[in-house]
């Protein structure tokens, strides 16, 4: 893959080019919580209780007087470490799982494609509810309930590519010359599937971000008081007639980070696979 | 065809065996006896025995098993522990809700994505095309939730247009209550659809039989419409019918944001009350469903392409 992207190509690829930006920006912001966020997050301050936009308080404060734009700032914490965590894990575990069954093809491939079926039969959300009633609520236990309901779309991207490299003529030679299957998967197997991996890997990020702010949102993930935009959302919503600034900012932050991770992933398709570059 | 379709339901069934399999072992991961916190920590030794036999909890793990499976196959998952009903006669009363508010979202999505990618489609490179090409990338990245709430605020809290809670008394009504949670639903859809119709026409569009027909001089409406849509339609059918357990499980988070009875906010409340025997019954008739759902959208998909052959 190397030598294929060239710096001076990215600016052909608007949309990654766009990600790119906005998800150093969303990373910087994180990075820097403590010496950019104006006011502590957590500390509540009453008198300054659900005050709306304005010079001192820039996203307005929440019922407990905190200042929404640091919340949404020490958010960005939350939803990356959460986002980035679960996307690598899932993937870290599906694709060599994923890319070996593809592989070997048999019994192995029957039995993991059963698997990654059942896993797949439960809708992401719904599986990362339950695992959450069962584990309790907290940011790693997010994370592991997270990772287990995207395990399996790694885990199918991986077969069905490694399926067809499976026959290629330069993975039979290997295994004629007496590779081992787990030098093959590790030599010829995975550098090739990386291109499609990295794709998904990069929207999984977004849709992990998405589901943690659901989950946060219900109540099941990030607890209060630990800022996370889902959870600051829950709370917006209790005031939606009399101070919908509470709603409004930490979905933007969300709506903004999921598209970056979007358009990073949709442009690196792009760059990626010279099939479907846009006349 | 008949046997291909039974193949695919006689595939489904292990799944399901499987699915079973995993609620009744996962229920049984958590820590702490249910019977004591039905009963909480004061409750004496014997209430806490009776009711561990009462839940069959004092049995060999696979009798309990046994029991439990047992049940599926008869559709009885136990009683709630809210209420003491049958848990599968509740998710059968909620299921219509959320039935009506998954179809009423996917209608939306059709009826407003489809036009959408075929407009795309025809006006290739224009602006039209990359403001709706881009609209779509922004709108698969918008939160369902806080777009019911901006939703909510909006037409309901500024507006006073539309309701927020409740279902309505007449048909009229009922669409009205049903508007804006079926469009937060759908709009996550709108972007998939418009993309798969926009991509889908683009290659009908160049093949030589759509040339033939221009050539034949028929107006450029028919031609779109009449010739090229109808054959672009099938990867748009199966991508709705694929996405569908995105919108079941979007529909969760609608329910919660309107208060609207359904499958979620059954397995919500479950949730948050332990109620474990209708969290497995809840979260089993939702992976039926999306299995039903996708074996429907594979049969359709061979009906519709009879190109495509089944080993």
């Amino acid at each position: 893959m190397d030598g294929l992207i060239k710096m001076g190509e990215i600016k052909d690829y608007p949309s990654f080019l766009a990600g790119l930006i906005i998800v150093l920006a969303v990373v910087l912001t994180a990075m820097l919580a403590p010496l950019i966020s104006p006011y502590d997050p957590i500390e509540q301050n009453m008198p300054h209780a659900l005050q709306p936009p304005s010079a001192y308080h820039l996203l307005g404060t929440d019922p407990y007087g905190r200042d929404v734009l640091s919340r949404i700032i020490w958010g960005a914490r939350v939803s990356l470490y959460v986002g980035l965590l679960s996307a690598t894990i899932a993937m870290i575990v599906g694709v060599p799982f994923g890319a070996l069954a593809g592989q070997l093809g048999g019994i192995a491939d029957a039995l993991l494609s059963r698997v990654i079926d059942i896993m797949l039969s439960f809708p992401g959300i719904i599986l990362a509810i339950v695992v959450m009633s069962i584990l309790g609520q907290s940011v790693d236990n997010t994370v592991l309930a997270i990772s287990l309901a995207m395990i399996p779309r790694f885990a199918r991207l991986a077969r069905g590519e490694a399926l067809q490299l499976s026959v290629q003529e330069y993975v039979q030679a290997a295994k004629a010359s007496g590779a081992g299957n787990l030098d093959i998967l590790v030599h010829h197997i995975l550098p090739n599937i990386l291109s499609p991996i990295l794709v998904q890997y990069s929207l999984s990020i977004g849709s992990a971000i998405m589901i943690e702010a659901g989950l946060s949102f219900i109540g099941l993930g990030v607890q209060p008081p630990t800022p996370s935009w889902g959870e600051m959302l829950s709370l917006g919503r209790q005031y939606l007639y009399t101070a919908p600034w509470l709603s409004l900012f930490p979905g933007l932050a969300i709506m903004l980070t999921v598209l970056a991770f979007n358009l990073l992933g949709d442009g690196l398709r792009d760059m990626l696979d010279p099939r479907l570059k846009r006349v | 065809m008949l046997g291909y379709v039974a193949r695919r339901v006689a595939m489904a069934v292990p799944t399901i065996f499987a699915v079973a399999t995993i609620l009744f072992f996962i229920v049984r991961m958590v820590p702490g006896d249910p019977a004591v916190y039905l009963l909480g920590d004061m409750a004496t030794p014997e209430r806490v025995a009776n009711l561990r036999a009462e839940m069959g909890l004092d049995k060999p793990l696979y009798q309990q098993y046994i029991d439990f499976m047992l049940g599926v196959l008869r559709g009885d998952f136990g009683r709630s522990f809210e209420n003491g009903m049958p848990t599968m006669v509740r998710v059968l009363r909620a299921f219509p809700f959320t039935f009506e508010l998954a179809v009423a979202g996917t209608l939306l999505s059709l009826l407003i994505g489809i036009p959408l990618g075929v407009a795309a489609a025809v006006r290739r490179g224009s602006k039209i095309d990359v403001l709706i090409t881009s609209g779509t990338t922004i709108g698969v990245s918008i939160p369902v939730f806080w777009l019911a709430l901006l939703l909510i605020e909006f037409f309901s809290v500024r507006l006073g247009l539309l309701p927020v809670t409740g279902l309505g008394n007449n048909p009229i009504e009922r669409l009205r209550h049903l508007a804006l949670p079926a469009f937060s639903l759908g709009i996550g859809m709108v972007a998939t659809v418009a993309r798969m119709t926009r991509s889908s026409m683009l290659g009908v569009l160049g093949k030589d039989y759509i040339t033939a027909v221009r050539a034949k001089g028929a107006p450029w409406n028919v031609t779109v419409y009449k010739h090229g849509l109808r054959n672009a339609i099938i990867p748009v059918v199966t991508v709705v019918g694929l996405n569908f357990g995105y919108l079941l499980g979007g529909t969760v988070l609608v329910e919660y944001v309107f208060g609207r009875p359904g499958l979620g906010s059954l397995l919500i409340e479950a949730v948050f009350s332990r109620d474990y025997p209708q969290i497995q019954a809840s979260v089993f008739f939702f992976s039926a469903v999306f299995m039903a759902v996708n074996i429907f959208v594979d049969i359709l998909y061979s009906f519709l392409n009879p190109k495509i052959r089944y080993g």
